[in-house]
């Protein structure tokens, strides 16, 4: 036999061994994973039965008895915890935190220094749950770490909705750079109205663009109606998607008195502006904006005509017959076109 | 062995060596890349998305030229998708069979009167209807333009700032959009556009839109495909996104940021590899305009397709594909090794240069200079032991490789069965289907040549139907 030929017979069995163990090794793999699995399952149920009865028996010392008897269980526990968590409201949680108080508290505090991140982030996760107030400011350090841990961190902290909470996300917000912004503003969002004082110190503080901007947003989003008077100063601030977002913002807030601003802003030097505005007019539902509105439906921007005939048609029958008279003339056949676009629309809904 | 014969095999080996190279290097990146997003995905579950108020919302496109056998099938699939808001725009590109009326009759269409901006140029529109059914569905009724013109004329419709590209004849798992969009919440100032997984849906149980029960199809050619699959999307795909410089979102499942696209012109018109042609374009317009962006690969949100069973279909399609990747490459070859492209201009750009474009070609010469010097006698032991090694050896087990990140990252073939005969393929494919594909991919050349721009039929069987 040549030499090419044992050589090549050779690293075929080679490869063909190599394909064996690995063959081997997905069995095996699979087979583990199924055992793990179905003894984590097995566990959680037979936690999730005591745990219906210490619940449903209102007892801490059986709480107590539950959390000794699977303290060496923690992930399974941890699991049903959270799970039920989640579920609970009130006094049932009471419950959920002795066990948690009773079985892995310490344990959980040294997870929050783990450099894995999946423990990382349950035990962040099992604080916010079940942590009380002294347990809050040991979430803190968290927010100066990586962009994950901070933002769990302040999702998990949105959960407590204490005070101390509230400032150190707006604080961790503060520090962000840009990148996330938008995802902290779903994580105030979470938190309602009582961010109310918060926000209304930080529209008042030099914020870059974006962040003011995402502020904005949130005022509108929750909707904070009260912070209406702060957001419209921003009106007239140099960066466009400030504008653009005041403009959504005042809409969403319906407050009567930004029908003034809201004409300005139709009137704005960028599009965009001008067609939020135009959306936002429809929705104070105020007669006197049909004027502005009709000369919005004769703009060269697409979507600021787009929004006026719609913002007019929200208006009711006075907007909707200064709607059918744009359909019918032949002067500008853009606006002709899309007042007969929004007839059609409102006509099939 | 005469000095152009020598020279001639050490070019050849030298290919290999590179060409296994990078993709041992993909595997890496790609396995920590999988390891990561599994330590993201343990942060953000899908329940929170949903609740998230600043989710953009998308307009869902899909192009259909003559798809009657699937084309209810998918928009059905599509209008069932998980997703807080969406649209879904279906574009009927000229067909000449019976697509409108089936979707006409099945979701109840009724023509609208509808004003748009025409920021792209397209064919003449015919009609655009809307569903009475499920207001969220428009079917555009335009003369034939090829995909290219039929995405750039959904995209003049949608209403939302996002877009997801789809083929009509492919199916999305219902919470695709949630794990493809998941970029777009993480960093949306920088986000441009994100692709997910294509896996075939040859021998796979198809219910109401959805895949219910996954198989392996009894066609040998559709099972090399799932290899090719398998090692381009979880290997390659995932690879080139962890260095930033990924260069195609597939046509099947890529979701955009409208303006972005605009802005850079659209899906090119004339071009059959809009999809490769659409995210070069994208590289090279954000790096030219300094602006800090994101191309990522998201290596979970699936998307089935079927795949060609019949060597006709298959050679069609790869000759198309390639065809497109030639027409991608040359028309932005200024970033080619040009540092102003950053890692996409030093890296990728000369990888799918190279081992991509021209790599079949030289494929090809290395085989054939291997049985020339077989038949002339010329053959130096050494040089067979090592071409063997590279071209074969290293091949089976870059392909094993891919099975095995399959495996760790969502283990979607459940028979092991399935793992035994995807082995056995994963060794097939590399002693003939390569070298067949290489054949194919090569003779695409002569098609650039002859200035061919048929977009190739593909026969199509539909969906294998549960129940």
């Amino acid at each position: 036999m040549t030499p090419f030929l044992s050589l090549v017979l050779l690293s075929l069995v080679f490869l063909g061994l190599l394909t064996a163990c690995l063959f081997v090794f997905i069995i095996f793999r699979r087979v583990f994973w199924e055992i793990q699995s179905r003894r984590f399952k097995n566990t959680c149920q037979q936690i999730e039965n005591d745990l219906l009865a210490v619940i449903s028996s209102n007892d801490i010392a059986e709480a107590e008895r539950l959390a000794r008897k699977y303290a060496a269980k923690p992930k399974a526990l941890a699991h049903v915890l959270v799970t039920y968590a989640q579920k609970l409201k009130g006094s049932s949680l009471n419950q959920l935190k002795v066990i948690f108080q009773q079985s892995f508290k310490n344990q959980v505090y040294r997870d929050l220094n783990s450099v894995f991140f999946g423990k990382k982030i349950r035990a962040i996760r099992l604080l916010a749950y079940f942590g009380d107030t002294t347990d809050i400011p040991r979430l803190f350090p968290l927010l100066s770490q990586k962009p994950i841990v901070r933002l769990t961190t302040c999702q998990a902290l949105t959960r407590t909705k204490r005070p101390e909470a509230i400032e150190a996300i707006f604080s961790a917000w503060e520090m962000e750079e840009s990148a996330h912004v938008a995802t902290y503003v779903n994580l105030l969002y979470s938190l309602g109205p009582v961010i109310e004082p918060q926000v209304r110190e930080y529209l008042r503080k030099p914020l870059n663009a974006a962040k003011l901007a995402s502020l904005v947003e949130l005022v509108g989003l929750i909707p904070l109606r009260s912070l209406a008077a702060d957001v419209l100063p921003l009106a007239a601030h140099p960066d466009k998607e400030v504008r653009i977002r005041v403009a959504r913002a005042l809409g969403r807030l319906g407050a009567p008195e930004s029908f003034a601003t809201l004409l300005r802003l139709l009137e704005d030097e960028a599009w965009e502006v001008q067609a939020q505005a135009a959306k936002s007019l429809g929705k104070l539902k105020n007669l006197a904006a049909i004027p502005s509105l009709s000369k919005g439906l004769t703009s060269p921007f697409f979507h600021v005509r787009r929004n006026a005939a719609s913002a007019l048609a929200a208006l009711g029958e006075e907007g909707r017959s200064v709607l059918e008279a744009f359909s019918r003339q032949e002067k500008d056949r853009y606006a002709a076109d899309m007042a007969r676009m929004i007839l059609e629309e409102i006509a099939l809904m | 062995m005469s000095p152009i014969v020598r020279l001639f095999n050490i070019v050849i080996l030298t290919y290999f060596c590179f060409i296994n190279a990078f993709y041992f290097l993909f595997m890496l990146l790609s396995l920590y890349g999988h390891i990561r997003h599994r330590r993201f995905s343990l942060y953000l579950s899908f329940h929170d998305i949903f609740q998230f108020p600043l989710i953009k919302p998308i307009s869902i496109i899909a192009p259909a030229f003559n798809e009657s056998n699937t084309i209810v099938e998918s928009v059905r699939s599509l209008l069932a998708i998980e997703y807080p808001n969406f649209e879904v725009i279906v574009v009927n590109d000229g067909s000449t069979d019976d697509t409108l009326d089936q979707l006409i009759q099945a979701f109840q269409l009724e023509k609208r009167a509808w004003v748009f901006r025409r920021v792209l140029p397209t064919k003449p529109i015919k009609g655009i209807y809307v569903s009475r059914l499920d207001p969220r569905l428009v079917v555009i009724d335009k003369e034939n333009g090829r995909k290219a013109d039929a995405l750039n004329a959904g995209i003049n419709i949608a209403r939302f700032p996002l877009f997801c590209a789809v083929d009509s004849d492919s199916l999305l798992e219902r919470d695709a959009l949630l794990k493809v969009v998941r970029p777009f919440i993480e960093d949306p100032e920088k986000t441009v556009a994100t692709g997910g997984i294509i896996q075939l849906s040859n021998g796979c149980l198809v219910k109401q839109g959805q895949v219910i029960k996954i198989g392996l199809p009894r066609n040998w050619l559709a099972q090399f495909q799932i290899i090719e699959y398998l090692r381009a999307f979880l290997g390659g795909r995932t690879g080139l996104s962890m260095l930033r410089s990924l260069l195609i979102i597939s046509g099947a499942f890529g979701l955009f940021r409208k303006d972005v696209v605009q802005a850079t012109g659209g899906y090119r018109r004339g071009t059959v590899g809009e999809d490769m042609d659409l995210v070069v374009r994208l590289q090279a317009h954000l790096r030219e305009s300094k602006k800090p962006y994101r191309i990522t690969f998201v290596p979970d949100p699936i998307c089935w397709t079927e795949a060609p069973e019949t060597i006709r279909s298959l050679v069609r399609q790869r000759n198309r594909w390639h065809r497109g990747l030639i027409e991608s490459l040359t028309y932005s070859f200024r970033m080619f090794l040009n540092p102003r492209y950053g890692v996409t201009g030093l890296l990728a750009m000369p990888y799918y240069t190279i081992f991509e474009m021209i790599g079949p070609l030289i494929e090809l010469a290395g085989y054939a200079m291997f049985l020339y010097c077989l038949f002339t006698h010329q053959l130096n032991t050494s040089f067979a032991i090592l071409f063997f090694f590279l071209a074969v050896v290293i091949g089976i087990l870059i392909s094993l490789m891919a099975v095995l990140l399959e495996e760790y990252s969502e283990r979607r073939y459940p028979h092991l069965r399935h793992i035994l005969i995807i082995f056995a393929f994963a060794w097939l494919e590399n002693l003939f289907y390569r070298q067949f594909m290489a054949l194919v991919r090569a003779g695409a050349f002569f098609s650039v040549l002859r200035r061919k721009k048929e977009w190739g039929r593909m026969e199509r069987r539909g969906f294998q139907k549960a129940g």
